[in-house]
């Protein structure tokens, strides 16, 4: 089933099962050093695989960068 | 000589001087300021990755290269929620409870919003962070963090990047003064390694910079000169400086002056 959510703050329709099916198909290395939000809260990596998705989820993918 | 070591989040460390990530000209000068300045802790961020920009594993590369602990920031949020939620990615991602909470409460001057930070410092603790909270001068506020059991509490010298180091002294004094036990780190507005001496002097625990080495005209010359002035305003500290005086006082002893005759 097609939903429509938002992806570090842009539309995106998917197919994808699942977080981890999401990460995999838009081109996330998930062995890569990113943690992931679904609105706003903090989902652990060992639920990537089973966390469903929904339409209108607000999906967070972040990764280092430099800061002060 | 050294100065004494100090501790931190359950660490000991040597080095009295935090250092950001953030601004170099080029991540090799990154590299070297941070090997200039002797630090044992860097400061870094976290944003959204676009996976076409091939991520920021270069730079976590790079930056675990370094051998320094790493202090995480929630720099940018503007909420508790937002920075408990960022601070909860953060572990997963560097794999440490160290967390360096800021929440902004203002934008044009970037000040910390008090009651956000002392909201997301109380649920951090309970969750096992060690906290090291970005906050104003203010004494009233720094007591609270103090009593949620942060590991350490950072007083802005001035608004970060202004460099216009300590705008007010008498408050950092007397932060230091009434909170004699817990550990006190100037964060934000230092330009100039005299300022860092100035804060050490005062016995702050130590100093966290960034702008003031990544923007100067030779940051790994700039990185040298703070972790020198940060030693030195440490060691003065130790040493107990004197009492300042009203009058002078001559250095040279009187007794024996020449050409001195009773008339």
């Amino acid at each position: 089933m097609t939903c429509r959510l938002f992806l570090n703050g842009l539309a995106l329709d998917t197919d994808a099962a699942s977080l981890a099916d999401l990460l995999r198909t838009e081109g996330f290395d998930l062995s890569g050093a990113i943690a992931c939000a679904v609105n706003r809260a903090f989902v652990p990596r060992s639920q990537w695989a089973s966390r469903p998705l929904d339409d209108g989820d607000q999906i967070d993918v972040i990764s280092p960068v430099t800061g002060g | 000589m050294e100065t004494t070591s100090w501790t931190v989040g359950g660490q000991v460390l040597q080095s009295r001087l935090l250092l950001g990530t953030a601004r170099y000209p080029s991540p090799q000068v990154l590299s070297h300021a941070v090997a200039a300045s002797g630090t044992q802790v860097l400061t870094v961020g976290l944003r959204r990755l676009q996976p076409a920009e091939g991520g920021g594993n270069a730079f976590w590369e790079r930056v675990r290269a370094m051998n320094c602990r790493l202090l995480p920031n929630t720099a940018g949020c503007h909420s508790a929620d937002e920075a408990v939620t960022l601070a909860e990615m953060a572990r997963e991602i560097f794999g440490t409870d160290w967390i360096k909470l800021e929440v902004v409460g203002d934008d044009y001057t970037l000040q910390p919003d008090p009651f956000g930070t002392v909201d997301a410092a109380t649920r951090l603790v309970k969750s096992g962070f060690h906290v090291f909270a970005y906050t104003t001068d203010d004494l009233v506020v720094a007591q609270r963090l103090r009593d949620a059991g942060v590991a350490a509490i950072m007083p802005w010298a001035a608004p970060i990047g202004t460099g216009r180091g300590p705008l007010n002294p008498h408050a950092l004094e007397t932060l230091r003064a009434r909170l004699p036990d817990a550990v006190l780190v100037v964060d934000a507005g230092l330009g100039r390694p005299s300022h860092a001496a100035t804060v050490m002097e005062m016995g702050f625990d130590a100093v966290l910079l960034n702008t003031a080495v990544a923007e100067a005209g030779d940051p790994v010359r700039m990185a040298r000169a703070f972790a020198d002035a940060t030693r030195a305003g440490r060691l003065a500290f130790e040493a107990t400086p004197m009492a300042q005086r009203q009058a002078a006082q001559a250095s040279t002893p009187t007794v024996g002056q020449p050409f001195w005759h009773s008339s």
